[in-house]
This record gives structure tokens, C-alpha cells and sequence, in this order.
């Protein structure tokens, strides 16, 4: 279980979240909407542990959680299946084939990132938190550089895998269909002012 | 064929300049303040036949070697140690400001009443490397880019998995190019130490002597042994450098997967 408990968070003078509170179940897929600067984001990078909250409290029985930013941030000297056993503790060929067969992207195990399209390259993102030990994924606007074919698919296998593996996730998206056919349960936040 | 036309045309470039000295030389003709070509040529084959120049020019060399080597360490420890601890960089970076913008006449000056003739040069050498070598690593850790390094937080990358993966690819650009001006300011700085201390048997108190003694084709010879040197010295460390780098890029990828 992942809770917040009124937390707030500032960058500088400008608030954005504001006595914040919300549970995420354990196994639970949740879709995160809202306007651009409500804090979509600040929460992820605030469950990730990525920032520290002004006040309140957070507390996580998961495990560290696996990360999709909104970039790829892929490591440029690195091929695709070098930036998915990054991070493994030990390297399993298979486990890595197998992401990127989710990932419809096994025939660029050996490319390069700037050998790939920025969806290819969200999708290589999304593969290598597929294989981070964890039972938290927080996804942030993970789709937003696919083509709707490509998103479809993806999101099918996706929650297949979160299913099979009894994760939790939080999707942030601005797309409605998205989250309807991601999550459950969506959680719409408002700007902090 | 290309390396063909490479080397012609480098031929062409050095016939080209060997041709404005002769020029000069014609126009000075004054061959006891300015030699000839073939004069200064001639010396230096002298030299090459005598067994003192390789003692000479092993004196020197290892003087600068050293410098180039303690100065690069120091760097590199300093930079680690400046990255930790925001406030080392801090008190490091007036200093680091002082020694790049102090004439090096000064410094050679001061460590020779301070270190004595044979340490002047070596200590000169760590002196115009040092910070060449932490600003460089410094400006590389700080390019780090931070959003990789919030992935490396986000999957709990290892220490070594981050020196890997994402300091080395960072940084190594950087101390490669501190590498190259370094090498070439040390020659410099090293020799014109020798000169002014005249620590004995080095190729700086060569020069001195020849610069005393009007023997301008000894000068020239000696600091072309200087240029020779310093060119086959950059060109041969560079090179190990990049295969060494390249080994490290590829073990670190393999240690990777």
C-alpha cells in the first residue's frame, strides 16, 4: 500500500500540491489525470522518493518503484539491451528478450537510442521498468509519443504483465481513453491555487 | 592511397615552411643569431651520435613526465573530492584561479628559492597540469546529465554501476581534452623551468648555455628536441588513452548486461 497523508510540496514559492491525500491498494492500477501543472508528476517523483515532501507524510509497503519518465532518458552509449539489463542485478537474456517481445521491439535489442523513434524509444523505457524487481510501476505519460495501433497493443501487454505479476501502477495521462482502458479507478487532481 | 596523399601533402606543408626559414635566414643573414636549416640539421644528428643527449633528454623527459603524472593524479582526486563536497570546491576554486592566472616565471622563481634547482621543473609541471585537469573533470561531473541521473537513482544503481554507466561516458571527453592541452603547457612550462633554474643535465640548461654562449644551432637543435618530444609524447599517450577509454566503454558495457 502507497499512502499520502495531507502532504504539500512547493518548487520555490509556488505551491503544487497542496494537504494532498490518496491510497494506492496493493495490485491496484490507477490512472492520474488533470490539468498540466495540477502535479501529476511531483506525486510520482514523490513516491518514486525522487523529491521529499514540504509536509506530510508518505508511506510505501512496495518496493522501490520502477520509473517511466516522460522522456525515455535511455543511456545514449548503450544499446536497447544494454539499457535494459542496467538495471538488473544479474542479467537474465531471457527476462530481457521477453520485455522486449511486450515492447514489440525484439528486432532493436542491438540498436542504439538515436537509432530509434521516440516511440520506439518510450517503448524501450517501458521495457526496462518492466524488468526492475518491484511491485509499484508509476508511468508517467508513458504513450504519448505512439501511434494509437502501437499504444493499444502496448497498453494490452502491459496490463497483462501487471496482472500476471500482481503490481500496482499509476498512470498519468490526459487522455480519458487512456485511462479507462488502463485503470480502474481514476483520480482527478485540481490545481494547488 | 589516401595515407599516400596524407603524407604528401604533409611533406609538401613542412618543405613549404622549411622554405620561409630559409627566407628569413637569407634576409637576417646573421647565421650566428639565426642558423640555416641545414646547420641546425646537421647539429642535431651531431647530437643524436652523442650518448649525453639521451641522458639529457631522459633527465628532462622524466622531469616532465613526472609533473604531467602527479598533476593529473592530484586532479583527478581533487575533482572526486570537490564533487563530494561542494564546499572543498569552494575553497579549492580561488587557489585553482590564482595558479592558472599566475605568470609561470613567478612560480619558477618562487619554487626555485623554495624546492632548489632539480625539483623547480617537476613542481611547475604539477603546478600548470593541476588545474587544467580539475577544471576539466570538474565541468564534465557537472554536465552529468540529471535526468539520467535520477534513473540511476530511480533503479538503484550500484556505486560502480553509476561510475560506469554514467560518470566515465560524462567525464572521460573532458579529461581527455585536459589530457591534450596539459601535455602541451607541461613541455612548455617544464622546459622553460630548466631554463631558468638550470638543474643539471636537462635540455632546458642546454638552451640556457646555447642562448649564452650565441650558439644558435645548438638552440635550435635542442628545441626542436623539444617539439620532437613533446609531439611523439602526446601522440603516443593520446593514443594509448583512447584504446584504454574504448577498452573501459566496452567493459563497462559488458559489465552491464
Amino acid at each position: 500500500m502507497l499512502r499520502f497523508e495531507q502532504v504539500s510540496f512547493s518548487y520555490g514559492k509556488r505551491v503544487v500540491l497542496n494537504d494532498f491525500s490518496f491510497t494506492l491498494h496493493d495490485g491496484e492500477l490507477l490512472a492520474l489525470m488533470g490539468a498540466s501543472g495540477s502535479g501529476k508528476t511531483t506525486i510520482l517523483h514523490l513516491a518514486a522518493g525522487l523529491l521529499t515532501p514540504t509536509s506530510g507524510k508518505i508511506e510505501s509497503d512496495f518496493l522501490p518503484p520502477a520509473v517511466v519518465f516522460q522522456e525515455p532518458r535511455l543511456f545514449p552509449h548503450l544499446t536497447v539491451r544494454e539499457n535494459l539489463a542496467a538495471v538488473q542485478e544479474k542479467t537474465d537474456e531471457k527476462a530481457i528478450l521477453d520485455a522486449l517481445a511486450l515492447m514489440a521491439l525484439s528486432e532493436w535489442a542491438d540498436a542504439y537510442p538515436k537509432e530509434l523513434s521516440g516511440g520506439m524509444q518510450s517503448r524501450a523505457s517501458l521495457a526496462r521498468a518492466l524488468l526492475f524487481p518491484t511491485d509499484l510501476y508509476l508511468f508517467d505519460e508513458p504513450f504519448g509519443a505512439l501511434d494509437e495501433e502501437t499504444k493499444r497493443k502496448v497498453l494490452t501487454n502491459l496490463k497483462a504483465f501487471l496482472a500476471e505479476k500482481g503490481a500496482a501502477a499509476i498512470l498519468v495521462t490526459h487522455q480519458n481513453e487512456d485511462a479507462e482502458a488502463f485503470a480502474k479507478r481514476k483520480f482527478f487532481l485540481t490545481t494547488a491555487d | 592511397m589516401n595515407l599516400l596523399k596524407k603524407i604528401g601533402k604533409g611533406l609538401a606543408i613542412a618543405a613549404l615552411w622549411i622554405g620561409v626559414w630559409y627566407a628569413i635566414w637569407a634576409i637576417v643573414n646573421e647565421p650566428l643569431l639565426f642558423p640555416a636549416p641545414h646547420a641546425v640539421a646537421k647539429r642535431l644528428f651531431e647530437l643524436l651520435g652523442e650518448r649525453s643527449f639521451y641522458a639529457i633528454t631522459g633527465k628532462s623527459l622524466w622531469n616532465i613526465l613526472k609533473g604531467v603524472l602527479i598533476g593529473v593524479f592530484s586532479g583527478c582526486l581533487l575533482s572526486a573530492l570537490t564533487a563530494l563536497i561542494p564546499l572543498a570546491g569552494d575553497f579549492f576554486r580561488p587557489f585553482m584561479t590564482v595558479v592558472k592566472t599566475t605568470p609561470v616565471a613567478s612560480f619558477i622563481i618562487l619554487l626555485l628559492l623554495f624546492a632548489g634547482a632539480a625539483k623547480t621543473p617537476s613542481l611547475v609541471t604539477i603546478l600548470i597540469v593541476l588545474p587544467i585537469v580539475w577544471s576539466n573533470l570538474d565541468e564534465g561531473l557537472r554536465r552529468i546529465d540529471p535526468k539520467l541521473r535520477e534513473v540511476a537513482t530511480v533503479y538503484r544503481f550500484s556505486t560502480s554501476k553509476r561510475m560506469k554507466l554514467l560518470v566515465f561516458p560524462s567525464v572521460l571527453p573532458y579529461f581527455s581534452s585536459a589530457l591534450k592541452s596539459a601535455l602541451g603547457l607541461a613541455w612548455k612550462a617544464g622546459v622553460a623551468a630548466e631554463i631558468i633554474a638550470m638543474p643539471r643535465g636537462t635540455i632546458g640548461t642546454q638552451i640556457g648555455n646555447a642562448k649564452l654562449y650565441l650558439e644558435s644551432a645548438d638552440l635550435f637543435a635542442w628545441t626542436l628536441t623539444v617539439i620532437l618530444l613533446s609531439f611523439a609524447i602526446e601522440s603516443v599517450l593520446l593514443k594509448l588513452l583512447e584504446h584504454l577509454f574504448e577498452k573501459g566503454r566496452r567493459r563497462a558495457r559488458h559489465a552491464s548486461v
